[in-house]
């Protein structure tokens, strides 16, 4: 072997001559993968899937103030008190705006995220596209880690998009119930536990994209992420807590195990992140903690689910075969 | 691997050694050593399910070989895949791109994929390979919407986008029609030309003898053969024989085997076959360049040929009869049947054994 190293070092030091139309970008490990997300990006940016999703997280959004409008100006129409309209239409104005969106976020944007994860992971093998990828320089682990990362950027500009909306939309349909808007609650405090509250969504949608790429991964389909974690959370994760609830009946070791079930879902520990920022962000309810787990413990939880997700599709993305 | 390595020549493209793959029971590799030479225009034949993909799967690391090594440029695909890569483009089975991307999308995302510069920095390479391949009119046109011809072509031009040293094309012809078959000929040609490495696997091995410098024949996932076409068709050569009539046809016959048992062993052997016309023929398995000596043995014997026609070896023949099943004793095999009934019969009444 040693007699080899000299010629294995100078065939690599002597990259070959290209023509000098093709420009080569920076080969370092971290490039590699920035260039890969950017690449993954553009392929986003491409398809009809993510602009029809992209769409209908608009149109939810502007639609979901615009229903509260109506509803505030049926109200005033059917004589409601004042009381009763400034209540209700707190929803179009900050901090309502905002928690709403953010419940927004936590459901529909939860679907929308799934189906793009499992699209851009799972679309790679269903066409076979994966074939493309593998052989073309970069390492498997830099691709996954590409995937990882457009999901990462989706979800970060999905939600601040969605938020900026959500706010900007809520304050135009204030306007139509001529209640002014006051900033009473903000403070700097405020703000930073406004973007704690966000930070808490874009874990909960990373979770469980992070759930889709690796169900994708194993399944080498779009449908296998789709479908595995669309179940996960409307079917399994309440089925659970279901049957954690009839565990409160049952007494000694076994009722503690079901009884504590609950806290090691994903749902209730994004739950208990978002909702412990969500007592900060309106004011009146400043200071309380939702129960449940603490912060720690639910973030613990939810970084041993990523642990967990991640680890397995990258350990199987590297070790298949991949044929047809 | 070591000693694969530690004896690499620059001029060793692709070396393997013992390249074993199994699946399950199914051993589609076995044991295969190739050697492909910087400058080759390498043809890798065999049958369909005979390994050829999964080795040049195995050749690009899609899949991880059971047993053995594979080193190319000197570097142990299991541990140097990247660098590797980097140096290689390949079509591997059917092209695949992604269907909602046109064309054009699509070479910048392979572009990117393969180290170069995004977006307009690669704009010159993408509109240089559309040209390459002449797909530069239907650039922008969905990926979805291009015909099997165009989708193979788009595959060539996805190899050859980061200008690599070597192209690995899988069945690379597959659904062209002529004039497209052609073209990729004459692309190959052009690359070789250029001092790229080629290796390409196909069925069609008329494009295969005429574009290819080395082959090697899998049946199997075992290699039969290999070595320079050149040699192949040389080893396959025959002189055929026409003579004015049947009784002329078999004393030639038996003058030729008589010669070769006293000594004239540049005859290999001699055949009665038929030609294109239906008419006996003698194929004479011997050097192209015997034809003079053949005429003039004849002559000695007072046997004037009516043609005597050098015949170029063929590699349809070669890969047909190395990869021809064994015909089990007694079983005939179909199509030959009548042939063999009829040359039986002429060597039976020359009391030829």
């Amino acid at each position: 072997m040693k007699s080899a190293e000299p010629l294995m070092s100078e065939q690599q030091a002597s990259p070959h001559p290209r023509v000098s139309s093709v420009r080569l970008g920076r080969p370092d490990y971290v490039s590699v993968i920035v260039r890969l997300t950017s690449m993954e990006l553009y392929k986003i940016r491409r398809r009809a899937m993510s602009k029809v999703l992209s769409l209908l997280g608009i149109l939810a959004t502007i639609g979901l103030f615009a229903l509260f409008a109506l509803i505030v100006l049926l109200m005033s129409r059917s004589g409601a008190s004042a009381d009763a309209i400034n209540n209700f239409s707190e929803a179009l104005r900050l901090p309502g705006s905002l928690t709403w969106t953010g419940q927004l976020l936590s459901t529909l944007g939860q679907v929308l995220i799934i189906i793009l994860v499992s699209t851009i992971v799972g679309g790679e093998y269903t066409a076979g596209t994966v074939r493309l990828m593998l052989t073309r320089g970069p390492t498997r682990t830099q691709i996954f880690f590409s995937k990882v990362g457009v999901a990462l950027v989706c979800i970060v500009l999905g939600v601040v998009g969605i938020t900026l909306l959500g706010i900007i939309s809520g304050f135009l349909f204030n306007l139509t119930t001529s209640i002014t808007a006051t900033f009473d609650f903000f403070s700097m405090a405020w703000l930073g536990h406004a973007v704690l509250y966000l930070l808490a969504i874009m874990l909960g949608l990373f979770v469980y994209a992070m759930m889709a790429l690796c169900l994708s991964t194993l399944g080498r389909a779009t449908a296998a992420g789709l479908a595995g974690v669309l179940t996960w959370s409307f079917l399994i994760e309440p089925l659970i807590e279901t049957i954690s609830y009839f565990g409160r009946g049952i007494s000694g070791p076994v009722g503690s195990f079901f009884q504590s079930l609950p806290d090691y879902l994903i749902g209730t520990n994004i739950g208990v992140l978002v909702g412990n920022q969500e007592q900060y962000l309106i004011s009146a309810n400043a200071g309380l903690q939702a129960g449940g787990p603490s912060n720690l413990q639910a973030l613990l939880v939810l970084v041993v689910y990523i642990v967990v997700f991640v680890g397995s599709a990258w350990w199987v993305t590297i070790r298949r075969d991949v044929t047809n | 691997m070591d000693e694969l390595i530690s004896h690499y020549d620059d001029n060793i493209v692709i070396s393997t050694s013992r390249l074993t793959k199994a699946f399950g029971n199914l051993v589609a590799v076995n044991d295969l050593h190739l050697q492909v030479m910087r400058g080759d225009v390498f043809g890798f034949l065999g049958p369909n399910g005979s390994g050829k993909t999964t080795t040049i799967r195995m050749l690009l690391g899609l899949i991880r070989p059971t047993a053995g090594r594979a080193v190319i440029f000197g570097m142990d695909n299991a541990d140097q895949l990247p660098a590797i890569l980097q140096r290689v483009g390949a079509i591997v089975e059917t092209p695949v791109f992604y269907p909602y991307l046109s064309g054009k999308d699509n070479l910048h995302v392979v572009a990117a994929a393969s180290g170069m510069l995004q977006g307009k920095a690669s704009n010159r390479r993408v509109e240089e390979v559309l040209d390459i391949v002449e797909l530069r009119r239907h650039a922008n046109l969905a990926f979805r919407k291009y015909s099997l011809g165009m989708k193979q072509r788009l595959g060539v031009g996805a190899a050859l986008l980061a200008d690599p040293e070597l192209v690995l094309l899988d069945e690379p012809t597959n659904g062209l029609d002529p004039a497209g078959v052609f073209e990729i000929r004459q692309l190959i040609q052009r690359l070789a030309t250029l001092g790229k490495t080629i290796f390409i696997s196909s069925h069609i091995l008329y494009e295969i003898q005429q574009v290819c410098n080395r082959v090697a024949i899998l049946q199997k996932g075992n290699l039969i053969k290999q070595g320079a076409v050149s040699e192949l068709l040389q080893q396959n050569e025959q002189i055929v024989i026409r003579l004015n009539t049947v009784e002329e046809t078999h004393q030639a016959l038996s003058i030729l085997q008589h010669a070769r048992e006293e000594g004239q062993h540049w005859i290999s052997g001699a055949h009665v076959d038929t030609d294109k016309q239906n008419k006996p023929v003698i194929r004479v398995d011997a050097s192209r360049t015997r034809s003079a000596e053949l005429n003039a043995l004849l002559a000695e014997h007072r046997l004037f040929a009516a043609e005597i026609r050098p015949q170029e070896g063929n590699l349809e023949e070669i890969f047909l009869e190395l990869t021809a099943p064994v015909t089990p004793p007694g079983a005939e095999r179909p199509g030959m049947a009548a042939l063999a009934r009829e040359t039986t019969a002429i060597f039976d009444e020359q009391g030829i054994p």
